[in-house]
């Protein structure tokens, strides 16, 4: 297969995937650990992730920092994770483009907020100051959502990309989110692809999910329950193809767990999906 | 204030929080020089895990739950024996292989622990963990050596010291003093050489936490072969903790005994929680749909 010598393929760190994930490092090349599951987590608890972290490389994901919010971010958060930033010395961390609280309420979803200047300016800022207290700048990741964002004043993928282009983080791009997202709000996830600078692309993340809903108002809800669908890898091609440099693709899996390996025959569908994205990569550039 | 010029009873309190400070400043010397970098070992191999947390006789509990599991070894009563059409080979591990062979005409359980091939079988898993500073290699004893000679100095001195000033002085009355000093000499002698390095310990321990969704699920585990997770939970937790209907005969074959390593709380470095950190995660969450709660993200991410 053809792929840039640091491609990096890995699963999300579940409990109920630990052993499988540790017994098949010789084709798992990083883990994803959710930070927040540490940020309270006893010593000892945060040295078995650091014995982790000298078994695999690891990338911390966040998902209570609330980034795209005109609300700043909790000094708070942004020092836990700095200090587990510190501690594991993952090789990235990412969090998402998203709102999780308001009004002093944890509304425990990752909702999409509206897609307008201010959210914007927000994120930015929440971005930068993210970048100055952990001192590495976070990956931010595209969310998935059932509704359009109330008072939105343009699309996702422009929404996206000016917050990629004014700020110090690159994207992790989930291809789920925006698959689900494109079936959802009938867009081209390929142009949303093509929107946003190759360069800026750091990550990917995969994942399945169902359908929900009444039958003349279906939604693509994103559950990370079910395997890998095959657009999905389709649009990973799609990114290898015009990403030059080395991509980290994650599976995330969080229930509904096969064996593990199954979970690996998908990551070997994400290396073919990119190996393939590559060649054509080679083929234009010849 | 000369401490040798404190009468008896006040010396002899003087000694037991000088012993106590003396085998304290020993314990975390010990500890500080031997907690190395995290190595890396094979994290999936469940007799490497047995081997580090109780010894050969931990690798023979598990490798013979594992054969029985897999219809290698039939267990009746407290007794082995090799199935039929079960020869050797027909396990990959050598540790398999010798208990197989060993059990070929069938025998008591209890004999394994003291049949030195076993032991020989797993020698490979020592010298892994050696090399990997998780186990007192030649050095590391060397150097525990040389810390409880300091120390036996700095206990014996001081209380010999006193003897003798007591005895020129004309008093005999050192008994106590005698019996205390040995004490602490013996204590700091026990303490000086764990089988595991601090490392080793650390890592049982974050092993422990790593696999702390194998114990919750313990009940759960099927017998069968089908995959190792009874296996390495043994490993790490002890036979004890597979607490599944298919693996009642563990518990028979393996009671848990006071002051054996078959059960978590008597291995060396204790049992690990169940694991809340390691153990969980996730960035959505498997009851999306129905709302996720707590300080999760929710569905979308």
């Amino acid at each position: 297969m053809m792929m840039a010598v640091s491609d990096r393929f890995g699963l999300g760190w579940r409990s109920r995937l630990a052993l499988g994930i540790l017994s098949h490092l010789d084709r798992i090349d990083l883990v994803e650990v959710i930070a927040d599951d540490f940020f309270r987590a006893t010593r000892r608890e945060r040295r078995a992730l650091r014995t982790l972290a000298a078994q695999v490389p690891i990338t911390l994901h966040g998902v209570t920092l609330g980034m795209a919010s005109c609300v700043a971010v909790e000094t708070k958060r942004l020092d836990q994770m700095a200090r587990l930033c510190e501690e594991v010395k993952p090789v990235s961390w990412s969090e998402h483009l998203a709102f999780v609280r308001g009004g002093g309420i944890e509304i425990g979803h990752l909702a999409a907020p509206p897609r307008t200047a201010a959210t914007i300016g927000g994120a930015i800022a929440n971005l930068r100051r993210a970048w100055a207290v952990v001192g590495v700048a976070p990956q931010v990741e595209n969310v998935a959502t059932l509704i359009e964002p109330p008072g939105s004043d343009r699309d996702e993928a422009a929404w996206v990309a000016e917050i990629i282009r004014n700020s110090e983080s690159d994207l992790l791009l989930d291809l789920h989110n925006l698959h689900a997202n494109a079936l959802n709000f009938k867009f081209d996830p390929v142009d949303f692809i093509s929107r946003i600078s190759p360069e800026r692309i750091g990550s990917i993340h995969l994942a399945g999910g169902r359908w929900i809903g009444r039958p003349d108002a279906q939604r693509l809800l994103d559950d990370h329950l079910h395997d890998v669908p095959d657009p999905v890898y389709d649009l990973l091609e799609e990114v290898a193809a015009r990403v030059p440099h080395a991509l980290t693709v994650i599976i995330e899996r969080d229930g509904n767990f096969p064996p593990i390996e199954w979970l690996i025959d998908q990551l070997d569908c994400a290396r073919r999906a990119v190996s393939r994205g590559r060649s054509r990569q080679k083929a234009i550039a010849a | 204030m000369n401490p040798f010029d404190l009468p008896g009873p006040q010396f002899l309190l003087f000694y037991i929080i000088f012993a106590g400070a003396v085998i304290g400043a020993l314990i975390y010397w010990r500890r500080y020089v031997e907690s190395s970098k995290t190595p890396k070992i094979d994290l999936s191999d469940p007799y490497l895990i047995a081997y580090l947390r109780g010894g050969e006789a931990e690798v023979l509990r598990v490798a013979t739950v594992s054969l029985i599991d897999r219809g290698l070894l039939v267990a009746e009563g407290t007794t082995l024996k090799r199935a039929e059409n079960a020869p050797p080979e027909s396990a990959r591990r050598t540790v398999e292989q010798a208990l197989l062979k060993k059990y070929a005409r069938g025998g008591e359980v209890s004999s394994m622990f003291e049949d030195d091939g076993l032991k020989k079988a797993c020698q490979s898993y020592d010298v892994t963990l050696r090399r990997a500073q998780l186990l007192a290699d030649e050095n590391v004893t060397q150097a525990r050596l040389i810390r409880l000679v300091i120390a036996s100095f700095l206990l014996s001195g001081v209380g010999f010291t006193k003897v003798l000033i007591a005895l020129n002085a004309g008093r005999t009355n050192v008994g106590f003093l005698v019996v205390l000093t040995i004490a602490s000499l013996f204590v700091a002698a026990a303490v000086s050489f764990p089988r595991l390095t601090e490392s080793g310990k650390t890592m049982i321990e974050d092993v422990q936490n790593l696999y702390g969704g194998l114990r919750d699920r313990a009940m759960f585990l099927a017998p069968g072969g089908a995959t190792i997770e009874p296996m390495m939970l043994a490993a790490a937790f002890g036979v004890g903790a597979l607490h599944g209907e298919g693996f009642t005969y563990a518990n028979r074959l393996f009671p848990r005994q006071k002051g054996t390593s078959n059960s978590c709380a008597a291995a060396d470095a204790g049992c690990g929680s169940s694991g809340s950190s390691c153990s969980s995660g996730s960035s959505c969450g498997s009851s999306c749909g129905g709302g996720c709660g707590g300080g999760c993200g929710g569905c979308g991410g």
